[in-house]
């Protein structure tokens, strides 16, 4: 998996955004089981303790669930994984709006521009 | 742990010494036949006045050099190695090693002293072999029949009556006071280089140099400390010698062993205690 | 259980006429991570030396797991030197059974399943190997125990990326989460990640200590940051 730090954040926050993303990305399903925060610390070359908080972060926005027996997993509540991903993408796209109008452009003239980006890509 | 301890510092040690025991060993088997060999000795005799009989000549001068040379080469080697195994071992960068295992400072210097005077009477027996050997078959003959003589020579003396049994006890209480007095000799004698090296080691820059200085310095206080004991003692000695409890030669034979025994013991002590308490105080590895 | 692992009180260490930690105070919990950071010669490498018994404080009382340092406290600590310490003569075999046999809290197939990752031979003579798997197998044995308190010296010091992630990841993989791992380093930036807190040392005092998330959380700088300020003028 591909993990970025950054300085400025703290490293838990920014390890449960990546998480988050894995989950709501596909790359981990619904249901599927994780592994131990000791092995994604190591993936990510983290301590622990701060991979657990990142995992603790998780949980309480009900991604993930803690199974007595079975260790963590994703949730099966595949709404919630749609609502999380549904907000994260407001927030993205809430950045993308304020830096396209700090740099001048209109709403349509913004559609304008994604429109053609995306007939690109899908052509090219 | 102090097994274990001996257990790693003996495979060490044994490594360092069995080539030179071995290359002993063989070249004492080599001249010895060399010498006694009834095939070297026609051969010779036969080739008398021949180019070939100088070779022969030559041949075996250059194997008694070379093993003269081993036989010196085990006594500085016995040295070496007993030096070397403490202050390589300990003092430089294996100290890491051992002086963070679950053990006793007084553990370390003891494991190691322990092998060293096994390897001390090992070169001992080594050495004798050596030179026994030189003498050829023979003498392996005569160390065979060693144990029977002795035993036959003693069963005749008590036979004939030269041999009381009061004797008897009296030469092995000797023995036993010799070999504790060898002992503790030996052991004296180890933990006379580390303390030296224990003392030098607290030498930021010239620690082998300051360990001879030291043991140079040990030296003298210990040569000082005897013979001011010496005048000290030999007047109430000369009273003790002279009064008639200790007129008996063989009682005060006794006494002086036993004397000289109590001495050993307290400059091996101090040895030991200089060695543990400074390295245990102020290890100052590099 | 004491919450605390090591706790130094008013700990100071000469040489000769130099001070190399002066009245150091400081107590440091068990699960923890922390870095002992500080430029060469702040006293890093006399600080772990005090902590494992190979120095003795010339004033001021040292306590491991409630005990002053000697053969008990030892048998509790891993350490990893900031040099190779093996003998000339051993094979790998050698130095394993070593701490087979001197270390109850040693795993044997630990050590043999890391080593054979790297592709190291039990039967290897450790003189021929190159200077970096050298440092791994060092690294690796200490790892395989399961001490309570891991002192490590410079692990990452001059050795290349590759090594470097082998290394912070067999630290994090081993550890026990009761218990403490010490690294001191004077590469900040590569280690910050693993850490929970961090201890800065300046000519032989405690000049600052952080728990990494408050420092970024509340200030909003990494500790590599931190520390460039702290001695930007040296």
């Amino acid at each position: 998996m591909e993990w970025k730090i950054d300085d400025r954040y703290p490293i838990w926050s920014q390890l449960s955004e990546q998480l988050a993303a894995f989950i709501t990305g596909g790359q981990f399903e619904a249901g599927q089981r994780l592994p131990s925060v000791r092995e994604f610390a190591a993936d990510a070359g983290v301590n622990p303790n701060t991979m657990q908080r990142a995992m603790a972060e998780l949980e309480s926005l009900g991604l993930v669930v803690t199974n007595r027996t079975a260790g963590r997993a994703v949730t099966e509540d595949r709404d919630r994984i749609d609502q999380i991903r549904r907000t994260q993408v407001k927030k993205e796209v809430d950045i993308f709006l304020e830096r396209m109008e700090a740099l001048g452009f209109t709403r349509d003239e913004i559609m304008g521009v994604l429109r053609e980006a995306i007939t690109e890509e899908e052509d090219g | 742990m102090t097994f274990k301890l001996i257990k790693y510092e003996w495979k060490a040690m044994i490594r360092a010494m069995l080539p030179i025991y071995a290359a002993t060993l063989a070249l004492a088997v080599v001249n010895g036949l060399a010498i006694n060999n009834e095939f070297f000795t026609r051969a010779e005799s036969m080739l008398q006045g021949t180019f070939l009989e100088s070779l022969i000549a030559i041949f075996q001068a250059m194997l008694l050099v070379v093993y003269i040379c081993l036989l010196a080469g085990l006594c500085i080697m016995t040295f070496i190695v007993t030096v070397q195994r403490f202050y390589k071992g300990l003092l430089r960068d294996e100290g890491y090693l051992m002086f963070t295992l679950p053990v006793s400072v007084s553990q370390l210097t003891f494991s190691r002293a322990f092998v060293a005077v096994i390897i001390m009477f090992l070169s001992g027996v080594v050495g004798f072999f050596a030179i026994g050997l030189l003498a050829g078959m023979d003498f392996l003959r005569a160390l065979i029949m060693l144990p029977a003589e002795i035993a036959s020579a003693i069963s005749r003396a008590v036979a004939s009556g030269e041999l009381s049994p009061g004797l008897a006890v009296h030469a092995g209480l000797y023995t036993i006071e010799l070999i504790v007095m060898f002992l503790l000799g030996c052991f004296e004698g180890v933990y006379g280089f580390y303390a030296a090296m224990a003392l030098g080691q607290l030498s930021r820059n010239h620690k082998v140099a300051m360990s001879v200085v030291w043991y140079i310095v040990l030296g003298i206080v210990e040569t000082t400390l005897m013979w001011s004991l010496i005048f000290i003692m030999s007047g109430p000695a000369v009273i003790v010698f002279s009064s008639s409890i200790l007129d008996n030669a063989i009682i005060s034979l006794h006494v002086f062993l036993i004397v000289m025994n109590i001495i050993t013991l307290l400059l091996l002590a101090a040895k030991v205690l200089i060695t543990n308490v400074v390295l245990s105080r102020r290890l100052n590895l590099e | 259980m004491d919450k605390e692992i090591m706790r130094f009180d008013k700990v100071t260490k000469r040489f000769g006429s130099k001070t190399a930690l002066n009245d150091i105070d400081i107590s440091i919990e068990r699960g923890r991570i922390v870095g002992l950071l500080g430029p060469n010669g702040s006293g890093k490498t006399t600080f772990i030396k005090l902590a494992n018994g190979l120095l003795h404080p010339d004033s001021g009382t040292i306590h491991i797991d409630d005990r002053l340092p000697g053969p008990e406290t030892r048998a509790v600590v891993s350490y990893l030197p900031d040099r190779m310490y093996f003998a000339d003569w051993m094979k790998v075999k050698d130095l394993a059974g070593m701490f087979e046999d001197f270390y109850s809290d040693f795993s044997r197939q630990k050590a043999r399943d890391m080593m054979d990752k790297l592709g190291i031979d039990e039967k290897d003579r450790i003189k021929n190997m190159s200077k970096g798997t050298k440092e791994k197998l060092q690294l690796i044995l200490v790892m395989s125990r399961e001490a309570k308190l891991y002192l490590l010296d410079e692990p990452i010091g001059g050795v290349d990326p590759a090594a470097r992630d082998f290394i912070l990841k067999t630290i994090i993989t081993n550890y026990s989460p009761e218990s403490t791992v010490i690294i001191s380093t004077h590469l900040i930036a590569d280690v910050e990640k693993v850490l929970d807190e961090v201890v800065l040392l300046k000519e032989g005092q405690i000049i600052r200590r952080e728990n990494v998330d408050r420092l970024r959380e509340e200030e909003g700088r990494s500790v590599d940051q931190l520390f460039r300020e702290m001695f930007a003028q040296g």
